[in-house]
C-alpha cells in the first residue's frame, strides 16, 4: 500500500524498511519485458530452450521500479542517477517473488537530493536472485 | 551457435544499437513501473527537460545482452555484477550505441571472471551511461546472436 501523501526526502531516512512486495513472475510478463527491452526479443525464449533452460526473467526484470511505486507515494520528476546490480540466480516463470526494500543512504550534492535504495528479490524458497542499489535524484 | 573464443583483455564487445522512441518508452513503462510523467507526458517533461526522457533501465539493457553473449546466460544471471552511472539524458528519437571493452580477466573460486568497462552513446556523440560489468565465463554455449 502506497503512503497517503507524496513521499519526500525527509521521509526517506537511512535504515528505513518497507513491507515486502510480492508478485508472481508470469510467462506473459517475462515475454513482454523481453520483447520491449531486448534487442533480440524474438529469440529470447528459443535461446533459453536451446540451453535447456525454462523461460526465465530477462536480466533486469527483477530490478524494476514496481516495488518502489507500490510502496511509496512516488513523486513526479525522479531522475535515475546510478544503478548497481548483483545477479545471483535465475528467476523462473512461476516463481513467487518477494522484494525487500530499504533506504541505504541519502545525501545532498550540488543542491540536489539523492536517495539510495536497496532492493533484494528472492524466490519462494528464500533464495536471493538479485540485489540492486538504485540512486535516485529526489525532487521533493 | 558457435562457442566464441575466450575473450582477451582489450577486446571490444559490441557495438549494440538500439533505437529509443516514445512508443517503446510507453510500452516499457507498462512492464517496468517506470511510468512517471517525466517519461510519458510531454506537457510535464518539455518545460523541465526539453523533452520526455527515456527510462534509464531501458537504455541500460543492452549491456546485459553483451555480457550474456560473452559469459553465457548463467554466467551473467548467476554471477553478474553491474555498476552504471547515468550521465546524460536519452530522448525519444535517439539511437544509443552500447560498447564495452574487456579490462580484466581474473580467477575466483575456480571461475574465470571477466570485467568490462562500458559506455552508451547517442548518435550525436553524447555519452549517456558509463559503467562496469563483471560476469563469469562459463563453459556454455552463449546461444544469443551475438553482435560481437
Amino acid at each position: 500500500m502506497a503512503e497517503p501523501r507524496e513521499t519526500c526526502f525527509d521521509d526517506l531516512w537511512p535504515g528505513r524498511t518497507f513491507p515486502p512486495y510480492r508478485y508472481v513472475l508470469t510467462e506473459d510478463l517475462a515475454r513482454r519485458y523481453a520483447a520491449i527491452a531486448g534487442a533480440e526479443p524474438a529469440t529470447y525464449p528459443a535461446v533459453l530452450a536451446s540451453q535447456g533452460l525454462p523461460l526465465v526473467a530477462p536480466p533486469l526484470l527483477l530490478d524494476t521500479l514496481q516495488p518502489l511505486k507500490a510502496l511509496l507515494a512516488f513523486p513526479e520528476g525522479v531522475v535515475h542517477a546510478r544503478e548497481e546490480v548483483e545477479f545471483r540466480g535465475l528467476g523462473r516463470v512461476g516463481d513467487q517473488i518477494t522484494v525487500w526494500l530499504s533506504v541505504e543512504d541519502r545525501y545532498v550534492r550540488n543542491e540536489r537530493r539523492f536517495v539510495r535504495f536497496v532492493q533484494r528479490a528472492e524466490n519462494q524458497r528464500g533464495e536471493t536472485l538479485l540485489v540492486a542499489r538504485k540512486t535516485l535524484v529526489w525532487p521533493c | 551457435m558457435e562457442r566464441r573464443q575466450r575473450p582477451r583483455v582489450g577486446d571490444e564487445l559490441g557495438p549494440l544499437e538500439q533505437r529509443i522512441d516514445q512508443e517503446r518508452m510507453n510500452e516499457f513503462a507498462q512492464v517496468s513501473g517506470s511510468n512517471g510523467r517525466i517519461h510519458l507526458d510531454p506537457t510535464f517533461a518539455v518545460p523541465r527537460w526539453g523533452s520526455t526522457l527515456a527510462q534509464g533501465m531501458l537504455v541500460l539493457d543492452p549491456i546485459c545482452q553483451l555480457m550474456i553473449c560473452v559469459c553465457s546466460l548463467r554466467g551473467w544471471l548467476e554471477h553478474g555484477r553491474l555498476e552504471a552511472k547515468f550521465v546524460g539524458y536519452t530522448r525519444p528519437g535517439d539511437t544509443v550505441t552500447t560498447r564495452a571493452t574487456v579490462e580484466e580477466l581474473s580467477e575466483q573460486e575456480g571461475r574465470t571472471l571477466i570485467t568490462c568497462r562500458f559506455q552508451c552513446e547517442t548518435q550525436d556523440g553524447r555519452t549517456v551511461i558509463v559503467g562496469t560489468a563483471r560476469g563469469a565465463l562459463l563453459e556454455e554455449t552463449p546461444g544469443w546472436r551475438c553482435p560481437i
